[in-house]
């Protein structure tokens, strides 16, 4: 299936893509106002442009001295060069520690890196502990937002889910309760796990050390109550300075869902005491992208999700519209520069509206790269035969006026046919041509 | 006197002949020969979102050759500006004519506030409008600034309309969110792209717009296609026919 | 992989000969403590101006409810030094937990917390009710000035913004997802 058709069947519940459309804006005019409330947003969107865009042309500087600090503070420091190096390593701390139940703070590098199958199936027991996440994986889902993986869900359906998999009270969806009816289970599994996992917002080459932002605390409960703690990163979470933070802290939440900033904005620079703490950094396809001139700029992203919130298609089509694990304007981006040629549809999913754009935090050109990837798209000859056929037939048809004309013609003699075939699409009449077309009446004129 | 080359892209042509001759009109008025070469059709832009550049390539040559000696190339179509001024050094090999129609290839609606410096209108339009921002204009062109930044607001189009007697503008809840036209993304996601355009009516219609005006018709033409499916009363003008004295007939 | 490989592959290592250049005109606060309690209110966290002598007695006044209460300062009203226990998991029953932050945030009402004599990291997450206690006089106005104050040579540290909170459920925000469902902010006055 295509996006187009995944499209269609998440729009055949009007009222329910209505929610979801109306769900996500509300997310869109939270954001609005947060970042409407800091005069100096454009400077700022401007600084973390200039940081990243720095960082990424000196990343392997900066890795190097990201490593070395880490290590100074006693952290260990692995290098994965993909997604099987990366659950590899991961697995291999959790044996050596004979850990066995592992919880897990949100990290989508996890995700794209398919670990949680990879423990599984070694006899790991591993819980998601964001709520949204824990949602997604009772129900053998997954997360259909970078930020919100569980927007995609009606109360309903969770209370339904808790009934079944938490033994919850019937017929009860309300928010609040369900929320503490999941606190108390994955308390459990807190006290309960020898091993954390946890993503990376921010890792800073200066300091060697981590920062995790999450609004529940779920990362801060788990490192602290296991006795080893593993971050995951992507090589593009590298941040030259401390002070640097001061730009990306204020951005990162406030677009994400209109907070000034998450609850908890975690500095791991050591383990604690008796702990251990390990840092994977995974390339995974990275370093191509990074070389690729027209496209490094999809490394720029912090993963606050805006995109997807304001994207008309991605509001109306849901996350799991998309064939990649990130969705929306920036994970067509990403999908694409992994593999253009079975990604393609994502390249075309858009209306090239450039609302990304103007809400990138860090200024990426996102409907400029989605346009880009059609051009290579056609280039690399993976568009098919007839769509190329009609494409040529058309661009011979308006370059000569002879044709030209003639098929206006023809589209006016044969209108009320025509107009009886939806050629534009169900919900849409074709358009009726005037009575007189503007040239025939210049003509006229003159 | 300076010398107008008319761009009416091929639809405008055939469908909204109205909102070519409004053009026309506003810029003879203002004492311009406005000439409308004949053998133009299409500058390109279907090919380019689609990726098929080499498709596009013969267009945007052609449209080179047919306006090149103009002193302004002027078009009712933001998103048709956009790609001649955006996308065409990237299509085509650099000369000196190519810039010279770059830097003077306008949108009518941007021509009227940037060039003309338009301060009055003798117009009147006693009727409650919806101003439908389309991407291009907006967020290319920066005919205004989107919604999305925070930045002083603006709109250049909105500035024409208030020179307008007796017009009344109403507030959108999404004042600038996309109709779902997306040229070719219109065919290729029907659901979506109808789904965003009735979505667009609904809330002109709800703001209590008799009309929804904007200054790219083919978002108009695909809104318009879908409330007359959906048989709603709601009609739709190119801002340019208003700014030329639209009547209600029209 | 080994780091030398791994870089390798990135390429990039010339060191960068410029610093990057980050001019942001950002807004100072005149009155910080108005404009930092606003934002404690914002995040759902009581603030309150206590002088110095009554830090006991309003904590106990807090606390009445409250059965296990830890912090690594001496306070009469602690239960328990959390910094005496072994396993953290054994501060699962703590409802208060009294910790010191350095400076608060007015833009957004974060408090930045680096205990370097504390043991366990839990405490700032694993109880009911989160007390934190802040000089009056140590606040900054954005984020900016926050990382200014901030030794790059630390160990670990935390900005609290409010109790534990998630909103994954249809967008209703609920208060108390995992960690602290009441923060509270005392600012100390000398």
């Amino acid at each position: 299936m295509n996006h187009r058709e995944r499209a269609r069947e998440f729009l055949a519940d009007r009222e329910y893509a209505k929610w979801h459309d109306e769900a996500l804006w509300f997310v869109r005019m939270k954001r609005d106002a947060a970042a409407k409330s800091v005069k100096e947003w454009e400077d700022l969107r401007e600084a973390a442009e200039k940081i990243k865009e720095h960082t990424i042309e000196h990343l392997g500087f900066y890795l190097r001295e990201f490593a070395k600090n880490a290590s100074k503070k006693g952290i260990k420091v692995h290098f994965a060069k993909d997604a099987k190096e990366h659950n590899e390593i991961v697995y291999s701390i959790l044996k050596k520690h004979r850990v066995t139940k592992v919880v897990k703070s949100k990290s989508m590098l996890t995700e794209e890196c398919e670990l949680n199958p990879f423990l599984e199936s070694r006899g790991i027991e591993v819980t998601d502990t964001d709520l949204g996440e824990r949602i997604v994986q009772l129900r053998g889902d997954r997360p259909s937002h970078i930020v919100l993986p569980a927007i995609h869900l009606k109360k309903e359906q969770i209370g339904k889910l808790f009934e079944e998999k938490l033994h919850i009270e019937k017929g009860n969806s309300d928010p609040l309760y369900l929320t503490n009816e999941a606190r108390k289970d994955l308390r459990d599994k807190f006290l309960k796990a020898q091993g954390a996992i946890t993503g990376v917002n921010f890792a800073v080459s200066e300091t060697g050390g981590i920062v995790v932002c999450t609004n529940e605390g779920n990362a801060d409960l788990g490192t602290s109550l296991a006795k080893v703690h593993i971050a995951c990163m992507g090589i593009e979470k590298l941040i030259p300075k401390l002070k640097h933070l001061g730009v990306f802290t204020r951005l990162l939440a406030r677009n994400a869902t209109g907070q000034p900033i998450t609850s908890y904005t975690t500095h791991f620079n050591s383990p604690s005491k008796d702990k251990e703490m390990h840092i994977v950094i995974v390339d995974n396809g990275r370093s191509e992208i990074l070389k690729n001139k027209e496209h490094k700029k999809a490394l720029f992203c912090i993963r606050c999700g805006a995109c997807m919130n304001t994207c008309p298609i991605y509001r109306r089509s849901g996350g799991h519209s998309y064939s990649y694990v990130i969705p929306g304007p920036i994970g067509s981006v990403l999908a694409n520069a992994r593999d253009l040629k079975n990604n393609g549809d994502l390249a075309f999913a858009s209306t090239l509206c450039g609302s990304c754009t103007n809400i990138c935090p860090v200024k990426i050109d996102l409907h400029h790269q989605l346009f880009s990837y059609r051009k290579e798209y056609v280039q690399r000859g993976y568009m098919g035969f007839k769509k190329r056929l009609s494409y040529k037939t058309a661009s011979f048809i308006l370059r000569n006026p002879f044709f030209f004309l003639a098929s206006m013609k023809g589209y006016k003699a044969f209108y009320p046919f025509l107009s009886k075939m939806n050629l534009w699409g169900e919900g849409r009449a074709l358009p009726k041509p005037a009575k007189k077309s503007f040239r025939e009446i210049y003509k006229e004129m003159e | 006197m300076k010398r107008v080359g008319l761009f009416i892209p091929c639809y405008i042509d055939v469908f909204y002949p109205n909102a070519a001759l409004s053009t026309l009109k506003i810029l003879k008025d203002l004492g311009y020969e406005v000439d409308y070469p004949l053998n133009q059709s299409c500058c390109g832009q279907p090919f380019l979102n689609s990726g098929v550049f080499s498709e596009a390539k013969g267009l945007a040559e052609k449209f080179i050759e047919i306006f090149k000696d103009f002193d302004y190339v002027i078009a009712p179509s933001a998103s048709c500006v956009a790609t001649v001024r955006y996308r065409y050094r990237e299509l085509l090999k650099p000369s000196k004519e190519l810039e010279k129609i770059i830097a003077n290839t306008y949108e009518i609606c941007e021509f009227l506030h940037d060039v003309v410096k338009l301060k009055e209108l003798r117009v009147s339009f006693p009727h409650r409008v919806g101003f439908h921002q389309s991407c291009h204009g907006l967020r290319e062109l920066e005919l205004g600034v989107g919604s999305e930044l925070v930045k002083p607001q603006y709109s250049k189009v909105k500035y024409l309309l208030n020179l307008v007697k007796d017009i009344e503008i109403v507030d959108l809840k999404r004042p600038d969110e996309c109709c779902g036209f997306g040229g070719t993304f219109s065919i290729n996601e029907p659901e979506i792209s109808i789904a965003m355009g009735r979505d667009r009516i609904e809330d002109h219609k709800k703001a209590g717009a008799e009309y929804i005006v904007g200054y790219d018709m083919s978002c108009l033409m695909h809104m318009e296609a879908i409330a007359k499916r959906e048989n709603e009363d709601i009609k739709f003008l190119h801002v340019v026919e208003i700014l030329a004295g639209a009547d209600d007939e029209s | 992989m080994n780091i030398d490989s791994f870089i390798k592959t990135i390429g990039k290592e010339s060191k960068p000969s410029l610093d990057i250049k980050i001019e942001i005109d950002f807004e100072i606060f005149e009155d910080k403590e108005k404009a930092f309690l606003h934002s404690l209110k914002n995040v759902a966290v009581e603030g309150v101006v206590v002088k110095k002598a009554k830090i006991e007695e309003k904590i106990k006044e807090l606390s009445k409810d409250y059965k296990n209460i830890a912090s690594i300062y001496p306070f009469s009203i602690r239960t328990l030094n959390s910094n005496d226990i072994k396993d953290p998991k054994e501060l699962n029953n703590v409802d208060l937990s009294i910790v010191k932050g350095k400076f608060g945030v007015c833009e957004n009402g974060a408090v930045w917390i680096e205990e370097e004599e504390n043991i366990h990291r839990a405490i700032y997450s694993i109880c009911k009710h989160l007390l934190i206690l802040l000089d009056r006089d140590s606040l900054v106005s954005t984020m900016h000035e926050a990382y200014e104050r901030i030794d790059p040579s630390l160990s670990y540290g935390i900005f609290i913004s409010g109790p534990s909170k998630t909103a994954d459920i249809e967008q209703s925000l609920v208060i108390g997802a995992h960690g602290a469902k009441f923060v509270t902010v005392f600012l100390i006055d000398e």
